[in-house]
């Protein structure tokens, strides 16, 4: 029995044969498809890519690119760095310079140089 | 061509044991000895082998040429390490394979950012809502149906699309696929058998939308 204002029985049936049918030709769409072909220039891109690859520079920056290179340099870094910190050698004490000698000397002999302004604010 | 249909390569290759071909081992010794005339006939060869896989999997042109490009690249890069247990084209199909889901995820993790790259104003290339891919090999009067169809494939699992892609889209056998997929051919008859069954939910769900 069908519910008030629900479609009749062969309108639905209808419109689920015309559904089942769009869902097969959708699904048989690609029945005698042919390849496609591609860019006939592609050999000329692939030559090109490959000779931009292998010029120094690229092979240079594509060694630091691969994560293996780039890892073993981290830890050279890092290990040279440690074995640096760990290998440093001892700081020698800091001298003590007597120069006691020196500024009796000096004082002895009135060696200390004194500017013009000094000289002439003792004239006063 | 009728789905399922092996398609007949376009090279004469007697099969060995081995699976490469005596032709093919003597391309291959030429490609392992750096010679670039063999390079430019393995690219002449199966650059629509290649371009017509990944197109459909990643069902745009430019980026199809692209994943073309990086797949001969690699294929130039890796040949010294290329033994001859399967054949060259089994070898190209699993490289053109890996690159085109590489180049899908990628394109999902640009995706995920062009929200962000809108709110700052970047003038950017990334496509949210892609136009309708139409491939150019399906027939005139199937167009409509097949970018429906091709809109359900792109919403499939990565291994239920590989699957139907090289089997409907290159119209290679069931065997073929298992040895590309390094799988069994029940494996790849299970794996259409989902495949069909969830395109058949997405047509059915677009449709109901649409009609």
């Amino acid at each position: 029995m069908l519910l008030p204002g629900s479609p009749p029985y062969n309108i639905s049936k209808m419109e689920n044969n015309h559904l089942e049918q769009q869902i097969d030709r959708a699904m048989n769409s690609l029945d005698g498809i042919q390849r496609a072909s591609a860019n006939p220039f592609l050999y000329t891109r692939v030559k090109a890519a490959i000779d931009e690859q292998n010029g120094t520079w690229a092979k240079f920056a594509g060694l630091f690119n691969r994560p293996a290179y780039a890892f073993t340099m981290a830890a050279l870094f890092i290990g040279l760095n440690v074995w640096v910190a760990v290998n440093r050698p001892a700081q020698e004490p800091a001298t003590v310079v007597n120069n006691d000698g020196e500024q009796a000397i000096a004082a002895e002999f009135a060696t200390v140089n004194y500017s013009m302004s000094d000289l002439n604010s003792t004239d006063k | 061509m009728v789905s399922g249909e092996i398609r007949e390569s376009k090279h004469n290759f007697a099969p060995l044991k081995t699976g490469a071909s005596l032709n093919e081992q003597d391309l291959i010794d030429r490609l392992k000895a750096g010679d670039e005339a063999a390079f430019r006939e393995l690219v002449t060869s199966w650059q629509d082998m290649v371009y017509n896989t990944s197109l459909g999997i990643v069902q745009n042109e430019m980026d199809a040429e692209d994943v073309a490009q990086e797949v001969f690249v690699k294929a130039y890069e890796s040949i010294q390490g290329f033994k001859g247990e399967s054949k060259l084209s089994t070898w190209l199909y699993r490289i053109t394979v890996t690159r085109s889901l590489d180049y899908l995820r990628s394109r999902k993790r640009k995706k995920r950012f062009a929200f962000v790259y809108s709110i700052f104003g970047e003038n950017n290339e990334l496509l949210i809502n892609p136009p309708d891919f139409n491939h150019p090999g399906v027939q005139s009067e199937n167009k409509q149906q097949a970018s429906e169809l091709f809109k359900a494939v792109d919403m499939l699992p990565e291994q239920q699309k590989i699957a139907f892609v090289l089997t409907r889209v290159e119209g290679l056998a069931h065997k073929e696929v298992s040895e590309i997929m390094g799988t069994t051919v029940p494996a790849v008859e299970s794996l259409l058998q989902r495949a069909k069954t969830n395109l058949k939910k997405q047509l059915e769900s677009y449709y109901r939308k649409h009609l």
